[in-house]
């Protein structure tokens, strides 16, 4: 097991085959080259946590982008395929990483710019799709909350 | 803003210092050179917004906001 100081959760202990290894970093953080996913609404739920897994920062909630838009389609670059290893038979999965505010209900997600995984080989990078994907998508209602006291 | 029209292998200077070339069009996409002294960072804007998007990602949650994700709250298909 692996010990781990989350921003989230404390002191946490995960399986040491959840850590995946990140060659080039994340955009803006490129020092960052291990992180864990960790799943506290349980396996295969999300959101889940991609959390350093050497400091408590960076730490990125994470969803599942074919749960957000079912067309979502992504395609990698020569480059990126040959970084992450990837055969044709490749376990692949994406991810896309939330902003969440105070209000979580104006929560938005970054689909232009997935992280992809080779689950096989725990291989990760993020990438910039050439799709014309938002940067900010909503995930939840975003009709407004009626103000308290208000009918 | 201002707005320029330029052809193949006309370019612009800006600041005296930097040209930036249009080296080639095609029916979407424009190539352009730029020439301009090695500490001027020149990035794409989508990797401007892609790392200012991981940065504010990677802010602190609120407990209320991360008790909400924890409660299950599941986002809306789009």
């Amino acid at each position: 097991m692996l010990k781990l100081n989350t921003r989230d959760f404390g002191e946490i202990e995960v399986a040491e085959d959840k850590v995946i290894t990140f060659p080039a970093g994340l955009f803006a953080f490129e020092d960052a080259r291990r992180f864990a996913l960790i799943s506290p609404l349980g396996d295969g739920v999300y959101p889940m946590w991609l959390q350093s897994a050497d400091d408590a920062i960076p730490c990125f909630i994470v969803f599942d982008p074919t749960q957000i838009d079912p067309e979502y389609q992504v395609s990698l670059a020569k480059t990126e395929e040959k970084l992450l290893e990837i055969q044709p038979d490749t376990d692949v999965i994406a991810l896309v990483i939330a902003k969440v505010p105070e209000d979580f209900r104006q929560s938005t997600v970054n689909m232009k710019s997935p992280i992809i995984i080779n689950s096989d080989k725990k291989i990760g990078t993020q990438i910039i799709l050439p799709n014309d994907y938002p940067f900010r998508l909503p995930i939840y209602d975003d009709v407004p909350q009626a103000e308290e006291g208000v009918r | 803003m201002l707005v320029v029209t330029r052809k193949t292998d006309e370019s612009l200077i800006i600041a005296d210092n930097i040209e930036v070339t249009v080296l080639e069009i095609s029916k979407d996409r424009v190539k352009l050179g730029v020439s301009a002294p090695r500490d001027i960072k020149i990035i794409r804007n989508e990797l401007a917004e892609t790392q200012e998007a991981n940065i504010a990602a990677s802010a602190a949650v609120s407990k209320d906001a991360l008790a909400a994700l924890l409660g299950g709250m599941k986002p809306i298909n789009k």
